[in-house]
């Protein structure tokens, strides 16, 4: 038989010691149901109830509780502990999963090497910075910026036939793919292992190599030439064209959809 | 007196489980949105300009997406309800100030009202009104405040499997 011993009916479980003489001890019954107890059972009123087995219908109280939704609340404590398990718990999956994805992240990598702070400052709003910032920032690390008239007269060049000229797209692959510079290279720079063996023959062999993304705030551009000159492309081959492909579009130029050399001209909306 | 749950505190009760599974959704479908896009959430988060380092911009960019989505079926299986409800709230409330503050940023440098400020705060939605998202989030807080509080725990896995889970239910 239990010995016997107090239960906080809003902790049930939670015994405490009787004090000296007492069989049943006051439980206020103001939390519960009153049929969870045998005697006594008026709201708000003293209960006496058995503490070794306070049932109600053959159910233990607890289950009561349970099944009238006011089982024990936990303490900050013990929630808290919760919290630091599913914590450390989700952290290990994350980083897992994040190991396990096709698309996952690199720890290591440095993807900004032109720097980890914001590419413009405050907005990602489409307002382009001033050209005359980009380019001193370009010039500063020995890139040459071209605007969109010098950009097509390279594009028209008898050397872009040839190979000397080569245009490098630094979009990801679906905006690739939607449409580029006709003959222009992939190259996303956050992904540079999957490009080099394709992107790397053709910048060897270049003259010159004109690399564009999104225009306006964008400097995946910036990033795929840097990641070109780590690789031993030399700083002053590259061009970056500043206005990239969305005024290459306004600008009315041809556009190629799906893979290189698909020959699939197609005109794209501004 | 009766020793069933009254109608009030039933419904109380349901309406609490949908919140938990809504919550849930949510951060299961923001979490996605995120692990499937690494490369854009990272140059979102660059946005903030919160940390120098590129290990720990990287490390933050590539678990949060996962976390969101491990907390987002926790809260769907009904597993660790509260202490799952208080990581959010830990999260939520930290993004909220990040949010609110960028478009402050915004909303000086265009000189637009506070509410017309638009923008990919890196939440998982796109492109989003500010005041919508600051709502939202206000609103995903009181929702984890309640789970915190003991509430939407019916149908949760541990209390579905079994009658000796309904023992250890009073932990979960």
């Amino acid at each position: 038989m239990n010995r016997p011993a107090a239960i906080d009916v809003k902790r049930p479980g939670v015994r405490q010691p009787l004090r000296g003489g007492e069989r049943f001890l006051p439980i206020s019954c103001s939390s519960f149901p009153a049929r969870a107890f045998s005697a006594g059972s008026e709201k708000n009123s003293v209960c006496r109830a058995p503490v070794d087995g306070p049932r109600c219908s053959g159910i233990p109280l607890k289950d009561q509780a349970i099944q009238s939704g006011t089982s024990r609340r936990p303490g900050a404590v013990e929630i808290l502990r919760e919290a630091v398990v599913v914590l450390a718990a989700g952290l290990a999956f994350a980083l897992v999963a994040n190991h396990i994805s096709p698309r996952g992240l690199v720890l290591a990598r440095n993807y900004f090497p032109a720097g980890t702070g914001p590419a413009r400052p405050a907005t990602n709003s489409v307002s382009p910075a001033p050209g005359e910032l980009l380019a001193a920032r370009l010039k500063e690390q020995g890139f040459q910026l071209v605007d969109g008239r010098q950009a097509a007269q390279l594009f028209h060049d008898p050397r872009f036939q040839a190979g000397r000229i080569v245009f490098i797209d630094a979009r990801d692959e679906a905006h690739y793919r939607e449409g580029h510079i006709p003959g222009a290279c992939e190259f996303d720079p956050y992904y540079p292992e999957k490009y080099f063996l394709t992107a790397l023959p053709p910048c060897q062999a270049a003259e010159q190599i004109v690399i564009y993304c999104n225009g306006g705030d964008c400097d995946d551009s910036e990033s795929a030439a840097l990641t070109l000159r780590d690789v031993g492309i030399a700083t002053n081959k590259l061009f970056i064209y500043g206005g990239g492909f969305p005024e290459w579009i306004t600008n009315g130029l041809p556009v190629e959809t799906g893979g290189r050399n698909s020959r699939d001209l197609r005109p794209l909306k501004p | 007196m009766n020793a069933h749950p009254s109608a009030r505190t039933r419904a109380a009760d349901i309406f609490a489980v949908l919140a938990r599974w809504s919550l849930g959704a949510a951060f299961l479908y923001f979490g996605l949105n995120k692990a499937l896009h690494p490369v854009e959430f990272l140059k979102l988060m660059r946005q903030y300009d919160l940390v120098p380092n590129s290990l720990l911009l990287n490390s933050v960019a590539a678990v949060l997406p996962w976390f969101e989505i491990y907390c987002g079926l926790l809260l769907l299986a009904g597993v660790a309800v509260r202490g799952t409800a208080l990581l959010l709230i830990a999260m939520l409330v930290p993004f909220t100030v990040l949010v609110f503050r960028r478009a402050l940023a915004i909303q000086s440098a265009l000189a637009i009202p506070f509410c017309a400020v638009k923008f990919d705060c890196g939440c998982g939605t796109g492109e989003v009104l500010i005041c919508r998202k600051l709502l939202e989030n206000v609103l995903m807080l009181l929702l984890s405040g309640w789970l915190l509080a003991g509430y939407g725990r019916r149908g949760c896995l541990r209390r579905i499997l079994g009658p000796g889970a309904a023992e250890t239910d009073s932990s979960s």
